[in-house]
């Protein structure tokens, strides 16, 4: 079994029937990077109402590496010391969002860098990979700009996954989401719902800043994945958007998603055919 | 006039955050705030850069300058953060990428930005206007660089252009509002003066 968004989205709507106890005594073999996310924001949020079912979750997904290591990653108290080489390429690896140095220090800059350059070892054009780590910038600087930070600290992580010629990256937190973030603004306070929120923040630039109600941020990852074979899935509350899949262009699918607070953003590239969720 | 350079310390430019730290740094260099500074971003380092980060950065310190200027603004208009300053505001170092999202971001915003060719190309260099210039503040400008300074009446009377002395005052004033140059009073004139030793509207390239 193979845990990628579609299965988290399963797991948590058997959380919610009632019915997870079934699953017991299976285990995932492998998970893809959004899979992994989400699973571990859905464990996190679980965990908070019900430690046993996320006992259960966790036990689902032991013999899964790349969620251990997000896992890892997620709780790290310091992670400005790493282990290898610090420009060397990865196959995967996660940064966590707790505060607002994650994002200006030096340490970010080397993880973007090194994203370059494993993106481009696997074959991705030098200038679309440099892109391509801007718009990941501005996904991680979401987390600390919009998701809410609880006693100052966010609870966002990111991370890159690359696998022959496929490079996928992913945020996400547990905050307040994007229906209760631009519902806070005057300008899209007629928002009725996260599936709207969800509509407006990614395909229409909205922005709770007062005096800016249109961002930049995902007009930039348009810019910069708009045809390029990419496929994106945002998610938040009960809605969850789609670019790319079976979608040209910026048409987009919203649907409906088992609930879960936060904010979670994937997106997936390839360097010659149309790109999917991989196992990371 | 006090100028001052602002070191843009990484590659990857992006978001808000980084912005919000960047104008923050930027503005200590301008201490005492009271003296009119032309403040530089170097942006040699920086590889890529978005729109965010523009907002939050050179889009601010441009507005502040502008503020400056001209108080009496809708407050719909301002964006948040900016305040008066006596401030003017050009980039430097760009590679041809930055150069290029600087370019759009401005045009978008109808608003022009001083390039500055680095210190040591001065010499061949020639400081461009990145963003977006109407034609006749752009003509206006590169005359004005012509003659380094002047009045209404020295560009009058440098230019065929058959406009009246008012309509010279005007476009002077108008380029002052967007910062592109400076002015010195001088008995009952104002004096214009270039903020570069050569300039020349428009950019390299082409806005989309």
């Amino acid at each position: 079994m193979r845990l990628d968004s579609t299965a988290v989205e399963a797991l948590r709507r058997l959380i919610e029937s009632k019915g997870i106890q079934n699953l017991a005594s299976k285990k995932f073999a492998s998970a893809t990077l959004s899979g992994a996310l989400e699973f571990l924001t859905t464990e996190r949020i679980v965990r908070l109402s019900d430690p046993a079912t996320a006992d259960l979750l966790i036990r689902l997904v032991e013999e899964v590496a790349i969620v251990s290591e997000a896992a890892v990653a997620w709780g790290r108290v310091d992670q400005t010391r790493l282990d290898g080489d610090i420009h060397g390429i990865r196959a995967r690896e996660f940064w966590r969002i707790r505060q607002v140095n994650d994002m200006t220090c030096e340490g970010f800059q080397l993880f973007q860098e090194r994203f370059v350059r494993s993106a481009k070892a696997t074959g991705l054009q030098g200038k679309f990979a440099m892109a391509l780590a801007s718009t990941f910038g501005e996904m991680c600087d979401n987390v600390v700009q919009h998701s809410g930070a609880i006693s100052g600290v966010y609870s966002g992580l990111a991370g890159y996954a690359v696998h022959e010629g496929a490079v996928g990256f992913a945020v996400c937190d547990s905050g307040e989401g994007v229906y209760a973030s631009l519902r806070g603004s005057p300008s899209w306070s007629h928002l009725a719902s996260s599936r709207e929120a969800l509509d407006a923040a990614v395909l229409h630039g909205a922005s709770r800043r007062q005096g800016h109600p249109e961002g930049h941020g995902f007009k930039t990852l348009f810019q910069n994945l708009v045809d390029r074979n990419s496929r994106c899935r945002f998610r938040s509350g009960d809605a969850c958007l789609h670019i790319g899949d079976g979608t040209a262009g910026r048409e987009a699918q919203v649907l409906s998603s088992p609930t879960l607070c936060g904010l979670q953003m994937a997106v997936y590239c390839h360097a010659g055919q149309k790109a999917k969720e991989f196992d990371a | 006039m006090k100028e001052v350079s602002y070191k843009i310390s990484q590659k990857y430019c992006q978001g808000a955050t980084q912005a919000q730290r960047d104008f923050q740094e930027a503005l200590k260099l301008l201490r005492p705030e009271s003296e009119e500074t032309l403040l530089v971003w170097d942006f040699s380092k920086v590889t890529v850069v978005t729109a965010s980060y523009l907002k939050g950065t050179l889009y601010l310190a441009l507005f502040s300058g502008m503020l400056n200027a001209r108080p009496q603004r809708d407050a719909g208009e301002i964006p948040l953060g900016a305040r008066s300053l006596p401030l003017f505001t050009g980039v430097a170092g760009c590679n041809e990428e930055v150069e290029e999202e600087i370019n759009e971001f401005f045009a978008g915003k109808q608003m022009g930005i001083l390039f500055f060719s680095k210190k040591e190309d001065q010499k061949a260099g020639v400081t461009r206007t990145l963003g977006a210039i109407d034609g006749a503040l752009g003509r206006t400008l590169d005359l004005l660089s012509q003659l380094k300074s002047g009045t209404a009446a020295d560009l009058a009377a440098q230019s065929d252009e058959r406009i009246s002395l008012n309509g010279w005052n005007n476009r002077l004033s108008d380029l002052y509002d967007r910062r592109l140059v400076s002015r010195q009073r001088a008995g009952k004139f104002w004096v214009y003066s270039t903020l570069a030793e050569r300039i020349k509207s428009g950019s390299r390239l082409h806005t989309r």
